[in-house]
């Protein structure tokens, strides 16, 4: 029975470990409060790199991916170097910028990328079994690395960077930390797709793709590990569960995420929470990348400044988080 | 590169700045990185194309309406997630990102609906819409449509100019885009004004989408997205929310990469783009011509 | 000079035009209670924000326990041992009452500070971060509300909150940016007994009040700021009588409930 089910939905099964890893990829990110879509481009040059070397160079699969890996790291490290000190919007601006000219490098280096067209009969060297193992692996090592203190860092320098300073984080050495993490996460996600669909082509590694992975951590939610997984799971099954729309399947799911994104930014893990609190009793609250309640407890960095405390003259920007540069 | 380079150049900074001043509008003024921005420019072509679909209509009522028909789109996007995102969101930064993940799904929806109304096909805007005529002017080969374009193209960005510059609710957008809270003290309704705004921004954006696909003959549901890449060059080149600045750096992004044409390669001529936004956030990441932008970069 | 635990020489920032602090010169000797008075808008908070590296100097120098810090990073002249509190509470709401203290010791490291660590602590690192945490937590009374989340804690409570994660890692310096701000009588009282108490255990403080009583009764010595500059400086009541002090007063007395 259940092996019967395994193998009907293998390809899906499939598609959702490779999207929890690029989820997972996401999210750390935006939890630590660096807003990167760039992970699509890393998704690519992971998924390009391995393809090319398992199938032009016959590397087998481990050190292909490893040097994808590799290769990622090392280009997310120089991208957050030049783009570490952008903020917010800024940030996400040119890191999807970075996704576009990704696209168009693989678009016009055919010798590598095979071009518009994309690759073709890229080896399967990857079980379900193994790239299951590896999404278990990430998942135990996130939730090691967003516990105890590093996590509370991570809470930190998303919600309150002058803070984080102020107790001794070294907030730019962080985020480049973050930025790597999750630039070889993604490129780990694209080099396992590479070998386990045996395509790639650049039009994969686009918006849609950013859409997607953004739907799965909206719909998850972003203030615990497990929501990217339990929203790549959701999104990968959505065009199965919405057959019945037909052609209006993918206005739909974009739909979904206008909807969750406006009306319940916390997603499943905040639908979760709530639940548990009203059985505990007691609510931890639920801050998101997307919803945060900072503004409860600190009247002065909300929207609205009903009492702006200082006038301009005693130089405290009241929103030091859109700063494009550092204050230091 | 010859005066025919250059005219190219012209005709190509004009699609730029139609595109550009949209987005940096919304930008500055409501702190909205609309990534919908590309989708509802695409719209405004695939609108001349349903329109014309059965009778050729003219231009001049082809995209009038498409600017409405965009400036309506926007404006829903507008009411029926950025400001609720505004509501409910009360941390800047968190609304920001919301905003943004709220305007990509906003873009993916319109583009699956222009994939289905096209059925993933190219399709063209009726040419009798526009009859396209090789003409010459001062010498050099041109359309009466690049004409259009460019006329089109001054036209409106000198319009938008001087209603920022000079007019009442032009200083009232400026208010805004300095401090929402206050101006809502002094009467003026950031509500409205934010309405507004995406309305100017979405007819921009529908204008250009009628322009480019009558240029290209073709609409397609992605045709917004290499026009984003462009567009955030050109923003981050004239500094976020100045409309004068964009203009000008999209002249300069058309120059830069027609340069790159000219005298490098085709394949290169794309990634000028990004080269621009990193130079420039490295180096002067308040934009090249406003010293201070209309709000604190 | 060499004995200061920390010394302003010349210091100055200014935004644009406005100089919002200009030329401030003045020395802070260990184990004492300094308090900085002054009309809204006289440069104390920006002084406060100069000091702990979140604005830029424009012009001087910052000398903190032997350690020129003028061009430090924040969380440099943090790991020296300078905290600091804010003048609206900025707690992390989704962290407990616990987890907002240990913020502030989690990079407690044996030897060198923590500046260059291994990816994790040993287990006496971590013990002793959590004995600083049990410390600060008692001595601001928190014991008790150490797994509340913030937003269920009355405003002056979440205060004592933040004065407990400043002083988890044993500072040398503790800057207070109105701490009793907003703050009924009673939990005034306490917080400036706290603050007495911290001195009496040889902490240096620097704190910025608009109670004229807190700090005439809390403070050993008082600077006072007007415009951008420090006009006056002494014994806090000799200092609070003189006339220029009045002057810069005058009119807009305050009464701390700002």
């Amino acid at each position: 029975m259940l092996s019967d089910w395994f193998s009907d939905n293998e390809t899906l099964i499939q598609a959702a470990l490779a999207g929890a890893l690029l989820a997972y990829s996401f999210q750390i990110a935006l939890r630590a409060g660096v807003f990167t879509l760039g992970g699509v481009g890393f998704w690519a040059i992971g998924g390009y790199t391995t393809a090319y070397l398992v199938t032009e160079r016959e590397w087998a699969t481990v050190p292909a991916i490893g040097v994808g890996l590799l290769l990622s790291a090392v280009i997310g490290l120089g991208l957050a170097l030049v783009l570490g000190r952008l903020r917010a919007l800024y940030l996400a601006m040119a890191t999807v910028a970075f996704v576009l000219l990704v696209q168009i490098v693989a678009i016009n280096w055919e010798d590598v990328t095979g071009g518009a067209g994309g690759l073709f009969g890229i080896p399967v060297t990857v079980s379900t079994t193994q790239v299951f193992l590896v999404v278990l692996v990430v998942s135990i090592a996130l939730v090691f690395f967003e516990r105890g203190a590093r996590g509370r860092t991570i809470e930190a320098m998303r919600l309150d960077e002058q803070l984080a300073q102020s107790v001794g984080i070294d907030v730019v050495r962080e985020r480049h930390l973050i930025f790597v993490l999750s630039s070889v996460l993604a490129a780990l996600s694209g080099g396992i797709s590479a070998v386990m669909f045996n395509t790639l082509a650049p039009e994969q590694a686009g918006f849609h793709l950013i859409t997607d992975t953004l739907m799965m951590v909206v719909i998850g939610g972003a203030a615990a590990w497990w929501g990217a997984l339990v929203g790549a799971i959701i999104v990968t099954w959505l065009p199965e569960l919405l057959r019945f729309a037909e052609d209006y399947r993918q206005i739909i799911e974009a739909a979904i995420v206008v909807l969750v994104i406006v009306y319940a930014p916390e997603g499943i893990v905040g639908l979760v929470r709530r639940v548990r609190g009203l059985l505990s009793g007691r609510r931890p609250p639920t801050a998101t990348p997307f919803a945060d309640i900072a503004a409860a407890t600190s009247p002065d960095r909300g929207h609205s400044q009903p009492e702006a405390e200082l006038p301009p003259a005693a130089g405290r920007d009241p929103r030091p988080a859109t700063q494009a540069r550092n204050p230091d | 590169m010859n005066a025919q380079d250059l005219l190219n150049v012209v005709v190509i900074g004009s699609i730029y700045t139609l595109f550009a001043m949209g987005l940096t509008l919304s930008w500055g003024v409501l702190n909205i990185l609309n990534l919908a921005h590309g989708a509802i420019f695409m719209f405004g072509g695939l609108l001349a194309y349903l329109v014309t679909q059965d009778s050729a209509l003219s231009l001049w009522i082809v995209m009038p309406m498409s600017m409405v028909v965009c400036g309506l789109i926007a404006v829903l996007l507008e009411l029926v997630a950025y400001r609720p995102i505004r509501r409910r969101v009360a941390d800047l930064h968190a609304s920001e990102l919301a905003t943004l993940i709220a305007s990509i799904g906003a873009g993916a929806m319109l583009v699956a609906i222009a994939e289905n109304v096209t059925e993933n096909q190219l399709v063209g805007i009726n040419p009798e819409t526009f009859v396209v005529e090789q003409t010459s002017f001062l010498g050099l080969r041109t359309t009466n449509l690049e004409i259009v374009i460019v006329a089109i193209a001054a036209l409106l960005s000198v319009t938008l100019t001087l209603f920022i510059t000079r007019s009442r609710h032009g200083r009232a957008l400026r208010a805004l885009a300095q401090d929402p809270y206050t101006c809502g003290l002094l009467g003026i309704s950031p509500d409205r004004m934010a309405a507004a705004t995406m309305f100017v921004s979405g007819a921009l954006a529908g204008a250009a989408g009628v322009l480019l696909a009558m240029q290209l003959n073709t609409v397609e549901a992605r045709l917004g997205e290499p026009l984003l890449l462009k567009a955030f060059a050109v923003i981050i080149l004239g500094g976020v929310g100045s409309v004068q600045g964009a203009i000008a750096a999209a002249f300069l992004l058309a120059l830069a990469e027609t340069f790159t044409d000219v005298y490098a390669s085709t394949s290169v001529r794309d990634a000028v783009a990004f080269g621009l936004i990193i130079v420039l956030l490295l180096f002067r990441p308040q934009g090249l011509f406003s010293r201070v932008a209309w709000q604190r970069a | 000079m060499a004995e200061s635990m920390l010394s302003l020489d010349d210091v100055k920032v200014h935004f644009g035009g406005v100089r919002a602090v200009d030329g401030i010169s003045i020395a802070l000797e260990p184990g004492k209670l300094y308090g900085i008075v002054g009309p809204n808008g006289s440069g104390k908070t920006t002084l406060i924000n100069a000091i702990s590296r979140l604005v830029p100097l424009t012009d001087g120098t910052i000398t903190f326990d032997g350690t020129v810090v003028s061009r430090m990073r924040p969380f440099q002249v943090s790991r020296e041992g300078l905290a600091r509190t804010f003048q609206a509470v900025r707690l992390l709401p989704t962290l407990t009452v616990r987890d907002n203290v240990r913020v502030a010791v989690d990079r407690m490291r044996d030897g060198d500070g923590g500046r260059r660590g291994r990816w994790r602590r040993t287990p006496a690192e971590r013990n002793r971060a959590e004995n600083a945490t049990d410390v600060a937590l008692e001595r601001l009374h928190l014991t008790q509300l150490a797994g509340e989340y913030p937003e269920n804690l009355p405003f002056g409570t979440q205060r004592r909150v933040e004065i407990a994660r400043a002083i988890a890692n044993r500072p040398k310096l503790l800057l207070l940016d109105e701490p009793i701000a907003g703050m009924n009588r009673e939990e005034r009282t306490e917080i400036a007994e706290i603050m007495k108490s911290l001195r009496d255990d040889g902490l240096t403080q620097l704190l910025i009040e608009h109670d004229l009583r807190i700090v005439l009764s809390a403070c050993d010595h008082i600077f006072v700021m007007n415009f951008g500059k420090c006009v006056a400086d002494g014994p806090p009541r000799e200092t609070a009588a003189r006339p220029e002090v009045q002057e810069a007063y005058l009119g807009r007395k305050h009464d701390g409930g700002a």
